[in-house]
């Protein structure tokens, strides 16, 4: 497996990276720890002509504070996400996904950046020139079929990264620059449930940052993750749910969930969610149940749309069982 | 052990330091001046007929020096028999299945050689494609070798006692299908060949190999060669299990490449290839009737099977075989009955896998006579206990049992476990609500042969150089393929010459220099090898003997060989040191070069592959394995904590080596009842990666894995040794298997255990007790 032919290109700040992209639009990638990207080089199913390289933009790699909301730069590795004592501290559950992460190894070079955009994943596209030749291409590979949906109109590519809702569940911004200026948008207008196209992120548009909001008092999160081994696996659902009192009386529930769609996937309380007086077994079992009904799972790579539904219940109600007893 | 000054000591592996530390040279780390590197080209269909191959393109392709297709070969064909030799080194005429070898290439690199792949044209017609073995028995079904009528590659029929009467007989009988999924070999090294043709006809070849004299025999025949004139020399491997053990196109067109580019080439296989195309174990499905009495005695085995063999035969007679053999022991079974048939299918090629077609059957057979033991209300142990075959026993096929520990190795298995304290049958539980992780524990007994006799050259040999400093070479054709026999075998050396183990150097197989041998499959090197060695070190001791008489002026008798030093073994001060011997025997008289020799084989007939009739191996190791699992009852998922491995071995030549193969037949175990499976779609690998195909990793592995060794001094094996790589794996499946009954009350009799499935099982059970409760007034 080698690669096609690629121009690399190393800019020092945002604006140049942006332009980059314009200018070779169409035909540019952006690489960041390139643990997923290279993959689909090697594949050759990505195949850009122009490789633009965030690792020396100047400051993207920073974590800090700015009044109460926390900044993560696109390009901080996940150890470093997971290593630092302001995300320890704060934001425990960010921490837990970092570190859910395959491995080591694969959490030392991918960045925050790269797991949010993470390409959606599926067995058909993400193979080798000679294996795809066996069939026809799908809508990834410029063909008219989806195999994870057969008869489908558009692509279910599964969207497996840990992280995004860890963030979704904290209710975190992006922040997003591109030649024309920036934009700061909640994290969960960002993603589109479109295996195609996951993200909202415009031509020759970067992710600069991730801010995530201060936590207040009282506020406690966790994120489980259900792989088929130990270690080095994908999720086959993942659950994060962060628990925030905003008063005496009341707090806010925030549930999200990857591996159910083409993008990871908020799941709305109802109203009177939680109450003040906390997390009742009842109410766990009615959120437990309110998930499985919201998520609509359609991939079969590794499990049936049914099983991964019946994790979702399962996941949820340990999550919050977790956050009772904390 | 005392009496052994170096035997059945915990002596690490001599590999292990360069392996450890990188430095091993593989085929991959070779290269030789002027190399080029090959490329194959694979069939895009499972089934079809190749019309055209034009390669025109490629080889103007500036850098590429060579192109084949299956013409080069002629009419070649290899395979075990006469009668089943259906692999082209490349596909002629037909490709038929899916990533079979069509083209190959040779260029100044890589990634040239690939974009020649890419011109290389070939014009296919589609045919049918056929990837289920039973639909590939049905009448109508395309024929995948035009042939084999029927898609029959193998068919076994046979039968000993009397089978219907001892079912008249029977108190009960059960009869339940199983099935055992495609699992790869998943060693890390992908297969890899360095081959240099001279002309006119001499063949230099590196390649992984755990067999190499296998692949030896092939390339004369092949391209027409006085085996003479094959050095097939051996790097280090990075694992086979049955993977790497004949030929296979890799091998071959590198050689045809050489010869036609005259340079050297080196083709080593993706990942990716060996992972979508390269062999795997027999896909089994597996039809079982027992008879028994009232007591548990059984009494009968009815047995039918349907092996998906893939798209060629390979080692397909011995697997099938294997199977029967095995319906024999480990338990007394006095009549057995069995149909085996491995079918042709238009999938990547079966072969043998460590265990070779006999998982598969006491998966079967070890679950069923759980299922018989709890329909009885009889104890799994107990019906173990009375079933298990003896030392002197005799199969009613012929099968000799010489030394036979299996009632110790249940009764230290069920100790280690704890099985008194947590075995608790499930019909006493079956009332009480299951918890989230339910927990339960079962076993299961194995049987294997140790050391497999194969038709054809059997037996191994051993040289033994004595150098004049009293180091040693041995040199053996027996093939370290990370099994640790090259540890073991130099230890049976430095045991009888009375050197230590780092005296004694094993050079990798070089079939120019090195002795003939079968290799390493049937596990049979440590056993059969093992006895080549030890009469080649007592050769080479006789002759230093000889000269030790003289200088120790003593009668040879009373003379001791021991942590290299030669004394009078009631005089002990009367010693000179070995390297002093050495040196002395070099320069006696008219001068000497001291070089021990030793050939030994099982004295047993050839492995009947038509009646099953006879002996599997020169004896036989038997085992129990114990399993505690934990089933999550709301995910189906299962986890083993806690293994315990039992083995009769004979003797542990090497302990820890032992412990070795005790752990990775849990992780192959693991790993092929949980985890592995080969995700398919009409004949195409889903998962051709180690991300998506899910080898166990470390985490996945039972916390605790006790191995045990008992002892029975096999009056066959060298020291009394007999196998322990194969058969220890061979009771994994159906110890989870019934340990997940003894948890949750259901018989998963269709791997792998995933999650989905247990989650099932038990909803069907519920449904069930419902609908019964239901039913009743
Ligand atoms: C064996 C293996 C196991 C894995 N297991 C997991 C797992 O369990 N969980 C998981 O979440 N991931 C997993 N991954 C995927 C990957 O390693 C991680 O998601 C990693 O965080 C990706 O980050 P990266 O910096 O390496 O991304 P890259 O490969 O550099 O980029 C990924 C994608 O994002 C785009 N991108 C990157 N940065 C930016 C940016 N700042 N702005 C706009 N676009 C950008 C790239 O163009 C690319 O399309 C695994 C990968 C492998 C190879």
């Amino acid at each position: 497996m080698r690669l096609k032919k690629f121009e690399h290109f190393e800019p020092r700040t945002l604006s140049e990276a942006c332009q980059l992209l314009k200018e070779h639009a169409g035909k540019a990638a952006v690489i960041a720890g390139g643990t997923d990207l290279v993959v689909r080089m090697k594949y050759g199913v990505t195949t850009p002509e122009y490789l633009i390289n965030l690792k020396k933009v100047e400051g993207l790699s920073s974590i800090n504070l700015v009044g109460e909301n926390l900044h993560l730069g696109a390009l901080a590795t996940l150890t470093q996400v997971r290593c630092s004592d302001l995300v320890r501290e704060r934001y425990p559950v960010l921490a837990e996904s970092a570190l859910a992460v395959s491995a080591a190894q694969l959490q030392n070079m991918g960045t925050i950046g790269g797991n949010i955009c993470l390409e959606p994943r599926c067995w058909y596209f993400q193979q080798g020139s000679s294996w795809r030749q066996a069939r026809a291409d799908c809508f990834k590979n410029g063909g008219a079929v989806c195999y994870m949906a057969k008869g489908s109109t558009r692509c279910y590519a599964l969207y497996c990264g840990d992280t995004a809702p860890a963030l979704l569940a904290l209710g975190a911004k992006v922040r997003l620059v591109s030649p024309c200026g920036e934009r700061t948008v909640p994290i969960e207008e960002f993603f589109v449930d479109n295996g195609m196209r996951h993200t909202d992120l415009q031509p020759a548009e970067l992710l600069a940052e991730v801010i995530l909001p201060g936590p207040g008092a009282g506020q406690h999160g966790t994120y489980l993750k259900y792989r088929k081994r130990g270690a080095l696996d994908f999720p086959i659902v993942g659950v994060a749910a962060v628990i925030t009192k905003e008063s005496t009386a009341a707090s806010r529930l925030r549930i999200a969930v990857t591996g159910v769609g083409s993008s990871p996937l908020l799941v709305v309380p109802p109203a009177d969610f939680p109450a003040g007086s906390g997390l009742t077994h009842e109410m766990i079992n009615r959120m437990a149940e309110i998930a499985r009904k919201q998520v609509k799972p359609v991939s079969h790579m590794e499990v049936s749309p049914s099983y991964r539904k019946e994790l979702v219940g399962v996941l949820v109600r340990d999550a919050l069982e977790k956050l009772a007893g904390a | 052990m005392s009496e052994y000054a170096v035997l059945g000591k915990r002596l690490p592996r001599v590999d292990g330091p360069v392996k450890a530390a990188g430095t091993a040279r593989f085929t991959d780390d070779l290269s030789l001046p002027g190399m080029l590197h090959g490329k194959i080209l694979r069939s895009p269909h499972a089934h079809a007929r190749i019309l055209r191959i034009d390669t025109t393109l490629a080889e103007s392709h500036p850098g590429v020096r060579a192109v084949i297709v299956g013409e080069d070969f002629g009419d070649y064909r290899y395979g075990l028999k006469p009668d089943t030799r259906d692999e082209y080194p490349l596909a002629r005429g037909k490709v038929r299945y899916l990533g079979e070898e069509v083209a190959a290439v040779a260029a100044v690199d890589e990634d040239t050689a690939l974009e020649a792949l890419e011109l290389i044209q070939v014009d296919y017609e589609v045919l049918q494609a056929v990837t289920d073995p039973e639909e590939a028995l049905r009448e109508g079904a395309p024929l995948i070798h035009d042939d084999k009528p029927g898609n029959i590659s193998v068919h076994m029929k046979t039968s000993f006692g009397d089978v219907d009467e001892a079912f008249r007989q029977a108190d009960y009988i059960r009869e339940d299908r199983f099935y055992s999924q495609s699992v790869l070999h998943g060693f890390l090294e992908p297969n890899a060949a360095l081959a240099l043709w001279e002309a006119p006809n001499r063949i230099t070849i590196w390649a992984s190999k755990q067999s190499p004299y296998f692949l030896y025999r092939n390339l004369s025949n092949c391209f027409n060669v006085p085996l003479s004139n094959v050095r097939l020399i051996q790097p280090y491997i990075g694992g086979g299990f049955g993977g790497k053990n004949g030929g296979y196109p890799v091998d071959f067109c590198a050689v045809m490449l050489s010869k036609k580019s005259g340079r050297p080439v080196r083709i080593v296989l993706t990942m990716e290839e060996v992972l979508s195309s390269h062999r795997r174990r027999h896909p089994m499905i597996v039809w079982l009737k027992t008879g028994v009495k009232k007591d548990g005695t059984l009494l009968a085995h009815d047995c039918r099977i349907i092996a998906d063999g893939g798209a060629g035969t390979g080692v397909g007679p011995s697997t099938i075989a294997n199977a029967f053999y095995f319906l024999n022991l480990p338990y007394v079974v006095p009549n057995v009955r069995f149909d085996g048939i491995r079918a042709y299918t238009n999938r990547p090629i079966s072969v043998a896998q460590r265990g070779n077609g006999i998982q598969q059957i006491r998966f079967a057979a070890d679950v069923q006579l759980d299922m018989i033991a709890e329909d009885l209300g009889r104890d799994p142990v107990e019906i173990r206990e009375k079933n298990g075959a003896y030392t002197g026993y005799k199969t009613t096929s012929g099968m000799h049992v010489k030394s036979c520990g299996l009632r110790e190795t249940i009764t230290e298995a069920i100790r280690a476990a704890e099985w008194e304290t947590h075995y608790r049958p499930w019909r006493e539980k079956m009332h009480e609500p299951l918890g989230r992780i339910a927990t339960g524990v079962g076993i299961a007994c194995n049987s294997f042969e140790s050391g497999a006799r194969l038709t054809g050259h059997n037996c191994c040999t051993a040289v033994i150089k004595v150098h004049e400093d009293g180091t040693v070479s041995l040199l053996t054709g027996s093939t370290d393929s990370g099994q640790g026999s090259e540890t073991v075998l130099a230890m049976i050396v430095a045991e009888v010459l009375g050197t230590r183990l780092e005296d004694v150097f094993v050079p990798q197989t070089d079939s120019s220099v090195t002795p003939v041998d079968p290799g390493s499959f049937g596990s049979r090197v440590s056993s059969t090898a093992g006895n080549a060695v030890l009469i080649a070190a007592k050769d080479a001791k006789q002759q230093l003997l000889k000269v030790a008489a003289e200088l120790l002026k003593a009668d040879p008798d009373t003379i001791e060989f021991r942590d290299r030093k030669v004394f009078v073994r009631e005089a002990p001060e009367r010693s000179l040191r070995f390297r002093d011997l050495a040196r002395q025997t070099v320069a006696w008289g008219s001068g000497t070069t001291v070089i021990g020799q030793g050939s030994w084989g099982q004295s047993i007939p050839p492995l009947n592959f038509e009646t099953g009739e006879g002996d599997a191996g020169g004896a036989y190791s038997f085992g129990t394995q114990a399993a505690w699992v934990e089933v999550d009852t709301r995910t189906g998922k299962v986890t083993v904590p806690r293994m315990v491995v039992a083995h009769d071995l004979g003797f542990a030549l090497n302990p820890l080596a032992v412990e070795g193969q005790h752990e990775g037949s849990i992780a192959g175990g693991v790993g092929h009842t949980i985890y592995e499976h080969c995700v398919e779609e009409n004949g195409q690998n889903l998962t051709p990666n180690l991300t998506a195909y899910g080898l166990p990793t470390v985490y996945d592995l039972p916390e605790e894995m006790v191995s045990l060794s008992i002892e029975t001094i096999d009056p066959v094996g060298a020291f009394g040794a007999k196998e322990s790589g194969e058969g220890t794996q061979v009771s994994t499946i159906p110890a989870i298997v019934n340990a997940i009954h003894n948890a949750i009350g259901v018989w998963i009799t269709d791997l792998p255990v995933t999650p989905e499935k247990v989650l099932k099982a038990l909803r069907d059970k519920k449904a069930q007790a419902r609908a019964t409760t239901e039913g009743q007034p």
